[in-house]
């Protein structure tokens, strides 16, 4: 992505308040591209959507008064359960000093999900963000949920590092024993330390627990994956991680990479599981000769 | 002429004690003469949060195809249970080593888990997953007692492994009898990494939880 012109020159320009809006639904795909820029940086967005409905706002500020120069938000759901439906939001935001790259794909057969995408430039070239989270929930009683998936990218570069972070889930028959699956994902990019976040939590119904299996057709797969690179060299920062750990020699014990998880229905209908995998990295500016790999 | 089992038993390698945390390891070696049948049985403590009184007992019986005369039939069992009975896991790698005069012998695996998930009141479910990973036409059969201050739990199940070679076994005991255990089970493991400029952390936490107002 290329900023026009100088940021003195672009701020002149953008005195104005941006803010709109729009709305889209339907049972045929609908694509957008969007590109919205000021001084302090850019933000760009591809949107997908194929029978489900999407809303975003874009608001561009030229002053520090709410903390951001641009921000972003841009939210979508299923519009019918019973219909096949797909999403797809990539969002960019650059300041001329780093990027942040945020790629988000779901679909879905007789399921429900939801999902709100945000990417925030800050003043001064200071910090940037991108985060998303959203839920996937089982179709009605009267269908069967026969497939969710859901993954996600995010591709960070800030301090001298790219960090790569990608989840993927997948829920085929008999989901209606889930509950909920809910996931997120977030990087903060700051000129002297940045953060990136991801999570997925996957609840059973009240009556119904998961269990780990190592049954290929397990009823849900999950699983997160970190990795990290000199922004120069390209080296490796570490090596790369998995939520659950792969079983190996070193993890003999583990769940195993991705986790496959079973359910099964119990008497007591008030109790339930949570499975929650999480990834949390936070860099600083440092010494990139000597990054380290403690384990 | 009825089955001659030789067994030699390379057995029960380290029990800690049993408030130690659920831990059992033995190695089984089964001759069988005929080849038709393989009986194996073993007793493990369950440990901690249940009852030091509190036994599994499982029962494994295959038959194996083939009537042939002289098969030797190695079995060997390696099983790890973590060391909390609200979510106890059980694993199993069993290798059979079927040999004949003059044949090559047919080499079949067995893999197998086993979790038992015990919420409040005893709520037991235990789904034991067995996959072979050659060979059709097996049968399997699984057996287990939960014996909790003095009374006895049993529950047996079989089936017949199914053309994928896949087995899935789940036993769901209920035994609304036994008090004072507490739901709220955690089962979590954690990732670490650090370097000079960063700091990683990964972890996956299973939780049973209760709703309000259950029981």
């Amino acid at each position: 992505m290329k900023l026009l012109g100088s940021g003195r020159a672009i701020k002149a320009l953008s005195l104005l308040l941006v803010s709109y809006f729009y709305v889209l639904s339907g049972s045929s795909t609908v694509s957008i591209s969007c590109n919205y820029y000021n001084g302090d940086g850019e933000l760009s967005e591809d949107i997908s959507v194929e029978n489900a409905g999407f809303e975003g706002t874009v608001i561009i500020l030229p002053y520090e008064m709410e903390g951001f120069s641009i921000f972003s938000e841009g939210k979508g759901q299923t519009a019918d359960v019973h219909r096949h439906s797909k999403l797809s939001h990539k969002i960019s935001a650059t300041n001329m000093v780093t990027t942040n790259e945020l790629q988000v794909d779901l679909k879905s057969l007789n399921a429900r999900y939801s999902w709100v995408n945000k990417g925030t430039v800050s003043p001064d070239q200071a910090d940037l963000s991108c985060a998303s989270q959203g839920t996937i929930k089982p179709g009605d009683a009267g269908g069967e949920s026969e497939l969710s998936e859901a993954s996600s990218l995010l591709q960070a570069t800030s301090l001298g590092k790219t960090i790569t972070a990608e989840s993927a889930l997948r829920a085929s028959p008999a989901t209606t024993a889930v509950a909920s699956v809910g996931w997120g994902l977030e990087a903060k990019l700051g000129t002297h330390e940045s953060l990136l976040n991801q999570y997925t939590n996957i609840r059973s119904r009240p009556g119904y627990l998961t269990y780990p299996t190592s049954q290929q057709e397990g009823f849900i797969t999950t699983g997160m994956t970190l990795e990290g690179q000199d922004e120069e060299t390209g080296k490796p920062l570490f090596s790369k991680r998995y939520v659950p750990v792969p079983k190996d020699e070193e993890h003999p014990d583990g769940f195993g990479f991705p986790l496959s998880l079973g359910v099964m229905k119990v008497e007591d209908d008030s109790v339930y599981m949570e499975n929650k995998l999480t990834m949390t990295m936070r860099w600083q500016e440092g010494d990139l000769e000597n990054p380290g790999d403690g384990e | 002429m009825a089955i001659l089992i030789k067994l030699a038993i390379f057995l029960m390698a380290a029990i800690p004690s049993a408030d130690a945390g659920g831990y059992w390891e033995g190695e089984y070696y089964h001759n069988v003469s005929d080849g038709k049948m393989l009986t194996e049985s073993h007793t493990r403590n369950l440990a901690s949060g249940l009852s030091l009184s509190a036994v599994l007992n499982i029962v494994l019986n295959y038959n194996v195809d083939g009537d042939a005369p002289g098969y030797d039939v190695n079995f060997r069992a390696n099983q790890t249970a973590e060391e909390d009975v609200y979510y106890s896991r059980l694993r199993s790698n069993i290798t059979h080593t079927l040999s004949k005069d003059g044949e090559d012998p047919v080499v079949r695996e067995v893999n197998a888990e086993s979790y038992i998930i015990m919420p409040k009141k005893f709520d037991a479910n235990q789904a034991i997953n067995v996959h072979f990973s050659q060979e059709n036409g097996s049968e399997a059969e699984v057996n287990a007692t939960f014996i909790y201050d003095g009374e006895s739990y049993e529950f047996c199940i079989g089936s017949v492994i199914n053309e994928s070679e896949t087995l899935n076994l789940y036993l769901y005991p209920y035994c609304p009898l036994l008090e004072g255990l507490d739901l709220d089970y955690e089962n979590a493991y954690m990732d670490l990494a650090g370097g000079d400029d960063f700091d990683y952390e990964g972890s996956f936490v299973m939780q049973a939880l209760q709703t309000e107002g259950g029981r």
